[in-house]
């Protein structure tokens, strides 16, 4: 029994660290792709949707 | 500086988001709200999927899951701060609300629809969509928004209905966070939607020593959120404040990234008495 939960502790970690692996290179992609720049542009004017204003 | 000439910040550190739902319009804000950057990369003309923000959210989310929610949210901790509030005795605090099951599924409705669905397909003639969770929900932007907007007199002018639907509905999120504990979290935030899916796979969580538990229900007790922690340990509801680890008189929940527990081949034999 305290095997199996182990085993199971184990894979559960394992696909953790994979999807971990997987979301480095989205971001690495992302990045590379100019998203960081539509994210800077956005956030350094004033969101008038995020206040209420249009 | 910001809060009192009403002005955001402009610098370079905003093309990084940071865990919590921190509108970028708020003028302390040094990051991006994650949730706002999706919806602007959804909606932007030139991209259609978010490689950079999903992989920021599911890395957070991976790591530490709905533990964001708990410690650095500052909206959260708005929350947390209004509900310490004393209320007349007459009154009563709420645990949950009737339907609570259901209603916890509308931060996922909320995701899909105004997050992701009407970003990407709603466009105008250039190709241009918008955030409509930012525009037509969050209350954090429009928090922030008042401070901009007590500064800037130019902004102040434009101000109408829309501005009117947000202020109420800040005004019904801060009303009903003094009875009932995070009412925002639990059924609204799309952010706490994402990073509980997290919570059962991710990095940080908690375990309980099934030794060591009794199911004498403490914990669930002393859980704002109503959560059956002996149960479900890593409930996509739970933000992981701690409480129930505090309150536990058996020590039997533990959290961290790599909990040691009791090697179950020992008998009782093996412990000196």
């Amino acid at each position: 029994m305290e095997k199996n939960n182990r085993i199971h502790i184990k894979t559960r970690r394992l696909i953790t660290i994979g999807i971990l692996a997987l979301a480095g290179i989205a971001i690495t992609i992302g990045i590379v792709q100019g998203e960081a720049f539509i994210v800077l542009k956005k956030a350094t004017t004033i969101c008038l949707e995020c206040i209420g204003l249009g | 500086m910001g809060f009192l000439e009403g002005k955001i910040y402009q610098g370079g550190t905003k093309s990084f988001c940071v865990p919590g739902l921190n509108c970028y319009a708020c003028p302390g804000a040094l990051g991006s709200c994650p949730i706002g950057s999706l919806q602007a990369v959804l909606g932007s003309r030139e991209k259609s999927i978010s490689l950079y923000v999903s992989g920021f959210l599911v890395v957070v989310g991976a790591t530490l899951g709905r533990f964001v929610c708990g410690w650095f949210c500052p909206f959260g901790w708005l929350q947390d701060l209004l509900h310490r509030i004393p209320i007349p005795k007459t009154w009563k605090r709420l645990r949950r609300l009737p339907g609570e099951k259901f209603l916890s599924y509308f931060r996922y409705v909320m995701l899909l629809v105004l997050v992701i669905l009407l970003p990407l397909f709603v466009v105008d003639f250039i190709g241009q969509g918008n955030p409509w969770f930012c525009k037509w929900v969050c209350p954090s932007g429009t928090l922030s928004g008042l401070f901009l907007l007590a500064g800037n007199s130019s902004l102040r002018s434009v101000a109408g209905w829309l501005f009117a639907w947000k202020n109420l509905i800040l005004l019904i999120t801060v009303l009903t966070s003094i009875i009932l504990y995070r009412p925002f979290c639990r059924y609204v935030c799309p952010l706490g939607a994402i990073y509980g899916l997290f919570n059962p796979i991710s990095l940080y969580h908690l375990e309980i020593d099934k030794e060591a538990c009794t199911s004498c229900g403490i914990c669930q007790r002393v859980c704002k959120l109503d959560i059956p922690v002996y149960q479900t340990p890593n409930s996509t509801a739970c933000i992981r404040c701690g409480d129930c680890i505090v309150a536990c008189p058996h020590s039997a929940i533990k959290s961290g990234f790599k909990i040691k527990t009791q090697d179950a081949s020992k008998t009782a034999s093996d412990y000196p008495l």
